[in-house]
């Protein structure tokens, strides 16, 4: 069979790399590769449940990023309004006189999701679809400390595009209403920076990592031949001149390497409710519901376990593979999610190269700092923001210094009850998000005035590295970082000619 | 000027009223006296009556000069007479003389009637006695023309209002209440909410519990927003925004401040929920606890009345006896909108979480009254909470008032049945009734008899059931319906007091001829209208007209609050005619007549057989019909019809052919109306069945179930849950299939345990503790108290519980458990219960005329009857002795220590067993957190704990239920990590 892959550097040019038939790569495989080596060191402990309780509740969560953030968000808010004054609790406010707040912001929105519809609605009537989009002219913006809660107004609250429990410092005063109008808000300052690793000569060899995510292993329309092609190009077994195989230097699987309906065993219950459902459907002369056929029995072996063994097995005998839980994944469902269990994937279990990781995940890789997640607080805030910009919403998480705002509220979480992990302590170097529809890279100053001072001396020139990784099932590409430049490209596959 | 009427001792009656600007207005009037008639005694000349008053004045009232009499001739309303005889008119002084007076004619007197006498409209309230002289309705408003009143002098002032003010009885305009005269005045509204500190597992009591926090917010009527809201705390409280904190170290100087403020905000109307049993009660026996009675006990208008709480029982056939407590506020309307609830509408629970839940869609946070000292004993945080959900308590009154238009369909019903305000929230339905004879009565000269108490048992039969052929229709059932049909039989026929020809004697005496008088079905008789009009039918005729302009003016009204109006009034005009035929059924009432409402019944059940007749005679295939019609059932004022089309236009069409030839066999004003069809038609019995429900072809208006379990109390949420869904699919779906295949799962699901909880919590309110029979909530709540005093439910609280499994035939009251109790120590639920005494009857009830009774039954012990699982107690019994070891996932086989997580068999099964529980641990993650997330929402705060009990709320027990759930799945889930 012939095929390409095709090369895209970050200008979204490509250029194709041919060659005549896999099996001459398969010769080459023969020869193990050297690949380079980095340092490594796992940071994702942070995102680890000990000690599993659910006695509590988010109260505690909420509490403890409130107690987090608030002297990086005071630190960030004297920097920009110097001569305006603190009031440390919201309800001492005082009509009139102009004086910044902080607080966790939250939207009450009529059109979140709400649990109460769904056990109060008659069985019989059918829940509309979730909705894309939750905002509406009837949201109210909150803001809130230990001591109680005010009501924001102002119009830069409607262009600022904020969610439900960022914590930032809000500059305004009180109406005789009793809301609080808002003239600017500021986040928290940016965390210390790893140092620049030393600029490496021209001759030193490159150092990549490879970013894949989404690709959904057991989902209809499987992608074979690509897969074949993606695991060989990241084995180091394909690839023109300047990708040197062995420059790779790690490969990160932001996510969904299966997909739920492919491990998903259906009680006897469920199939009997799926088969309502399907005649149902039929009656209204709709397709059946896909992916139910394709499940396996409960008893049964489940095929795609082998496949996603096979795959994660091939590629960690060449190449360190950190391996992020996604929402599709057999793993737990709210975050953090906890690693994939090894035992799913004997053989690639058995490896040392093997990591299964948290998601969020963080780590420092040859002296860049690497932070992201399986892409679910941007698919969560999608829903809030009247913008179709994924990368700035990644950008804003960055801004406001935590990876999963909405968590808890609409971003199911894990109810830490004296800490919030979420929070960004550290700049990163990379920041990353799986699983997106498209595409996409920028890189930010990682102080938000660049001309200033830093909040940190590491800081200073430095800038953090977005990118938004696409779902390989979607869109057929993965990402390529380079850990000297920090340089980004998207590397297509395709079989077709 | 001490008094311009010069009538110092004169028994005065006071007008409250706001202008409108919105100034609070109280007027005396004078002038006006009470009086009563009674038959002159025949031998009485007029220039005898200066002699006789004379004489009654010494004899009776000894004190009094104000005696007066007058003569005239009158008829009583009571029963057909010819001719006006001469009565007397007694008029007294003040309502004590009106008394005695009475008592002294109805004993006998020489003066009079030595044996006694009967009296006429000598029990009127005298309110209304002047409203009804002078034309005045409730709700209306007056004119004092200049120059006829005078401010009240200053040392005769006592109300606490703007102005004062002295008027005769006859100077005053009164202007109706139609066109610019129908706008509501601009009242002012006060809501108002107490909370009482409380020692644990007691509710609280006014001797001892202080009150710690009071919140009001006053409103003006036909504004969106309170223009006033504070709370009123007992220690330190942080600010909260958009309300005014008050803060007082001493309790006593807290009440006596919030009674200043009352008595400031002087408002028209107070509302609140459950004020009148509880709130105000609390306060008043505070204020006397606390000693500071003579400062606040004064919350009328009147400064010299003390405000007091008496014991009251209301008995009214519509609304049955209630015990209440009465707190008079002078010139103050109480409307207790838990009252109103109770009045207006029936719901599953009359809490205020699940009333705000029900009209607002809003879940209200609920904080246990053990947690509410805590709160207090806190610090001015914790008391904010406190005063943020006392807050809310005291603005949902006024939201539910507003949402569903209180007051304005109370004015309405009191314009148009002219009574005041207050009579309709502390009075039945008969005075409203009675105000209306009085006012038709009056300028005819009819005088209403005071008629001693009867309190007879005798019973007339009711309406009429036209037996039903129950059964599955899935052909079109035409219905039609006897527009008001006991108003329009009682127009048609002159049903009235005053028609009434009790016997042949009074026939004779009266001159009666044949023809000239009706028989009724009921044997009665009563004269025709052109030998006299009765007032009833006049009532009801001008109601239903008042109300076909009142619809009329609504159609082209477009003023979103002027339709609301209106939409009141028409609503209280129907209601109103409906009510005059139980007025002349009530035996117990003022003035009970059964011949008439016997006859009226009487004649309802003639002309449904009729009606029957006809349509079965007409619509046959003899006379060119496609098919024979056939009458399946009557009700009342309804006949179905099923004229075997298929066609839902044709049975619309036949219908409206149907209702025009049977209304033309009828009297005018009866009138037949084609008004909707069911299809398909579930007819269980009488007074139970369930259709879909279409008044144009194209679209079925809802589904329409009559006397089916959807809002018992006493039945599991369960119950009407699963009959809802069956009905859905049997009548919308129109799956037969699919509504047997769901019951059956539903039940799989409850032998299996897979019910939520919430959905078994059946709950009653707990009584007073000395009727506690052997029953479930009563032993439970004993129970509870048992294991923990300060949670158990207090008298008046609402036990909540499910039935658990017992000893083998132990009784239900034994097997009541509290659910939270239940959850924790995973007590098995008596499922064997819910489906012999829950769910069985309901269920057969349903399916028996779909599915007959042998295929009926067997729903309810088929095949998927057979699995059980029963959970296993962790608590009590044989679990003390029992060693707990861990199972294998795969094959159930107990494990070894070498073993891991799974045996040496299932090992190769591992990962589907992983996965198998992993997905049980996915989805009990995703429950707690949006559950909890939700509460947290709810609550308002993010940083503080859900505390909220609700128990109405329907998430209640699930969110109790996750935490467990998710712990057991998160830990079977872990067993998983060390390897397999």
């Amino acid at each position: 069979m012939p095929c390409h892959a095709e090369y895209h550097d970050h200008g979204f040019a490509s250029r194709s790399l041919r060659f005549l038939t896999p099996s001459s790569a398969e010769d080459d495989a023969a020869a193990p590769i050297e690949r380079v080596q980095v340092s490594c060191t796992d940071e994702c402990d942070r995102y680890r449940i000990r000690n599993r309780s659910y006695q509590q509740q988010y109260a505690g969560l909420y509490y403890s990023r409130l107690k987090l953030m608030r002297n990086r968000c005071h630190a960030a808010a004297q920097r920009q309004w110097p001569q305006i004054p603190h009031v440390p609790r919201l309800l001492n406010v005082e009509v009139a006189r102009t004086c910044f707040l902080i607080g966790t912001f939250f939207i009450d929105m009529p059109l979140k999701t709400n649990i109460l519809d769904e056990v109060t609605q008659d069985q019989w009537l059918e829940l509309p679809p979730p909705r894309d989009k939750i905002f509406s002219d009837k949201d109210e913006y909150k803001l809130e400390d230990e001591s109680g809660r005010v009501v924001l107004v102002g119009d830069i609250l409607e262009s600022h595009t904020l969610v439900s429990g960022v914590i930032a410092a809000f500059l305004g005063h009180e109406l005789p209403s009793g809301e609080f109008h808002v003239d600017d808000i500021c986040f928290a300052t940016p965390g210390p920076c790893l140092p620049l690793p030393p600029a490496a000569g021209p001759d030193a060899p490159k150092r990549y990592v490879a970013l894949v995510s989404g690709i959904e292993l057991g989902a209809p329309n499987s992608l074979a031949p690509e897969l074949d092609l993606l695991v060989d190009y990241l084995c180091g077994e394909l690839g023109g001149p300047t990708d040197a195989p062995a420059s790779l230097v790690r490969v990160i699987v932001a996510g969904n390497t299966l997909t739920t309906s492919a491990w998903v065993a259906l009680s006897t219950e469920e199939k009997e409710m799926a088969a309502l459902m399907v005649r149902r459907r039929e009656k209204e002369e709709e397709r059946a519901a896909d992916g139910v056929s394709t499940a396996p029995s409960a008893a049964g072996p489940v095929p795609v376990l082998e496949t996603a063994d096979d795959l994660l097995f091939q590629l960690a005998s060449t190449v360190d593979v950190d391996v992020l839980p996604g929402a599709l994944d057999p793993a737990t469902h709210t975050m953090p999610q906890q690693p994939l269990h090894r035992g799913l994937f004997p053989r690639a279990g058995a490896l040392s190269t093997f990591h299964p990781t948290t998601n969020p995940y963080a780590a420092v890789v040859g002296g860049r700092r690497l932070l992201g997640t399986s892409g679910q607080p941007v698919d969560d805030i999608f829903h809030y923001l009247d913008s179709d910009d994924r990368l700035a919403m990644l950008e804003r998480t960055y801004r406001w210094k935590h990876v999963a705002p909405t968590a808890p509220d609409t971003l199911w979480s894990y109810p830490f009850p004296d800490s919030d992990p979420f929070t960004i302590d550290a700049t990163p170097d990379l920041y990353f998000a799986g699983n997106q529809p498209a595409f996409a890279t920028t890189t930010i100053p990682a102080s938000p005035d660049a001309d200033g001072p830093p909040e940190h001396p590491s800081l200073a020139g430095r800038s953090v590295r977005l990118v938004l990784v696409p779902s390989f099932r979607k869109t057929r590409q993965f990402v390529r970082i380079d850990l000297d430049t920090m340089d980004c490209d998207v590397i297509s596959i395709s079989t077709h000619l | 000027m001490p008094n311009p009427y010069g009538l110092h001792r004169a028994p005065s009656l006071r007008l409250y009223g706001v202008t409108d600007d919105g100034n609070a207005v109280v007027a005396h009037v004078f002038g006006f006296h009470p009086y009563l008639w009674v038959p002159a005694p025949p031998s009485l000349r007029p220039s005898d009556l200066p002699d006789l008053c004379a004489k009654l004045n010494n004899v009776v009232m000894g004190l009094s000069r104000w005696g007066h009499h007058a003569h005239s001739t009158a008829r009583s309303i009571f029963h057909y007479t010819a001719h006006a005889i001469p009565y007397l008119k007694i008029i007294c002084n003040t309502m004590d003389h009106l008394r005695a007076t009475r008592k002294l004619c109805e004993q006998g007197t020489p003066l009079l009637n030595p044996h006694g006498t009967m009296t006429y409209e000598s029990t009127t309230a005298f309110p209304l006695r002047y409203m009804i002289d002078t034309g005045i309705v409730g709700c209306s408003w007056l004119t004092f023309p200049k120059g006829t009143w005078y401010r009240t002098a200053p040392n005769e002032r006592g109300a606490t209002v703007q102005l004062e003010v002295d008027v005769h009885w006859k100077s005053t305009i009164n202007h109706g209440v139609d066109g610019p005269w129908s706008r509501i005045a601009p009242l002012r509204i006060f809501s108002f909410d107490i909370e009482c500190g409380g020692r644990r597992g007691v509710f609280p009591e006014a001797q001892i519990d202080p009150i710690i926090q009071i919140a009001n917010m006053v409103t003006r009527q036909g504004e969106n927003y309170p223009f006033i809201r504070n709370i009123f705390t007992l220690k330190s409280c942080s600010s909260i925004p958009g309300s005014h904190v008050m803060s007082f170290e001493n309790e006593a100087d807290m009440l006596c401040a919030w009674a200043d403020f009352f008595r400031t905000a002087d408002p028209d109307i107070v509302t609140g929920y459950n004020t009148q049993n509880f709130d105000f009660p609390y306060l008043l026996d505070r204020a006397e606890a606390l000693k500071i009675a003579h400062r606040f006990s004064f919350l009328g208008r009147m400064r010299t009345v003390k405000t007091e709480a008496k014991t009251s029982r209301f008995s009214s056939k519509a609304f049955g006896t209630r015990e209440s407590r009465l707190i008079n506020t002078e010139g103050r309307i109480q409307f207790d909108v838990l009252q109103v609830m109770l009045r207006d509408h029936k719901l599953r629970s009359y809490s205020l979480n699940s009333v705000s839940y029900h009209f607002l869609g809003e879940q209200k946070e609920d904080v246990h009254h053990s947690i509410i000292s805590d709160l207090q004993n806190g610090n001015e945080e914790t008391r904010r909470r406190l005063a943020v959900y006392c807050l809310k308590d005291a603005y949902l009154p006024q939201r539910l008032l507003d949402k569903l238009m209180c007051i304005i369909n109370y004015t309405e019903m009191a314009r148009v049945t002219g009574v005041p305000l207050n009579y309709l929230l502390t009075r039945g339905q008969q005075i409203k009734v009675l105000s209306q004879l009085h006012r038709k009565a009056q300028p005819e000269n009819f005088l209403i008899p005071n008629l001693p108490g009867q309190g007879t048992d005798d019973q007339y039969e009711g309406a009429i059931v036209i037996e039903p052929e129950k059964g599955f229709y899935a052909d079109p059932v035409a219905t039609l319906d006897f527009n008001s049909l006991y108003p329009s039989i009682m127009q048609a026929h002159n049903l009235c007091y005053t028609t009434y020809i009790p016997d042949d004697h009074s026939l004779k005496r009266n001159g009666v001829e044949p023809g000239q008088y009706v028989i009724t079905p009921n044997k009665d008789r009563f004269v025709t209208a052109d030998v006299r009009k009765g007032l009833l039918p006049t009532i009801l005729e001008d109601l239903l007209s008042a109300r076909k302009r009142a619809k009329a003016d609504l159609k082209r009204e477009t003023d979103p609050f002027k339709r609301a109006v209106l939409d009141g009034r028409q609503l209280a005009l129907k209601v109103s005619a409906n009510s005059v035929y139980g007025f002349t059924g009530a035996t117990v009432g003022k003035l009970p007549l059964l011949a008439i409402s016997s006859s009226v019944t009487a004649y309802g059940r003639e002309m449904i057989e009729a009606t029957k007749a006809h349509v079965e005679q007409q619509f046959t295939r003899a006379n060119g019909y496609a098919t024979d019609a056939k009458v399946i059932y009557g009700d009342t004022d309804s006949v179905m019809v099923l004229f075997g089309t298929k066609d839902i236009k044709e049975a619309m069409r036949l219908g409206n052919e149907a209702a025009v030839a049977v209304t033309k066999t009828f009297k005018r004003p009866i009138n037949l109306e084609f008004e909707k069809v069911y299809w398909p038609y579930l007819l269980i019995n009488k007074k139970r069945y369930a259709g879909l429900y279409w008044t144009n072809p194209d679209k079925a208006d809802k589904m329409d179930c009559k006397g089916i379990e959807t809002v018992r109390r006493d039945s599991c949420a369960l119950v009407s849950k699963v009959i809802n869904t069956s009905l859905h699919k049997i009548l919308i779906d129109r799956d037969i299939d699919g509504a047997e295949q769901f019951v059956k799962s539903t039940i799989r699901s409850l032998l299996n345990n897979r019910i939520d909880l919430s959905d078994l919590v059946i709950s009653k309110s707990l009584g007073k503790s000395e009727y506690a029979g052997k029953q479930a909530h009563n032993e439970l709540a004993e129970r509870m108290r048992k294991r923990d005093a300060g949670s158990a439910p207090a008298q008046g609280d609402r036990v909540a519980y499910v039935i658990v499994r017992g000893a083998r035939n132990a009784a239900a009251y034994e097997k009541a458990e509290d659910p939270i109790y239940v959850l924790e120590n995973n007590l098995p639920i008596d499922t064997k219960y819910y489906l012999e005494n829950q769910l069985s009857k309901p269920l057969l009830r349903i399916f028996e005329p779909i599915l007959g009774p042998v295929k009926s039954q067997s729903l309810l012990s088929g095949d998927h009857t057979r699995g059980v699982t029963v959970a296993a107690p962790t608590t009590g019994g044989l679990m003390k002795f029992a060693v707990k070891t861990f199972l294998c996932p795969g094959c159930k086989t107990p494990l070894k220590k070498t073993d891991g997580v799974v045996c040496q068999h299932c090992r190769t099964q591992a990962p589907q067993l992983y996965m198998k529980q992993l997905r049980l641990a996915r989805e009990a993650e995703e429950r707690y957190a949006r559950l909890w997330t939700q509460c947290q929402r709810c609550q308002g705060s993010l940083h503080q704990d859900v505390i909220c009990t609700s128990q109405d709320c329907p998430i209640f027990y699930m969110r109790k239920k996750s935490q467990k759930d998710v712990s057991t799945a998160m830990a079977a889930l872990e067993r998983f990590d060390t390897s397999w």
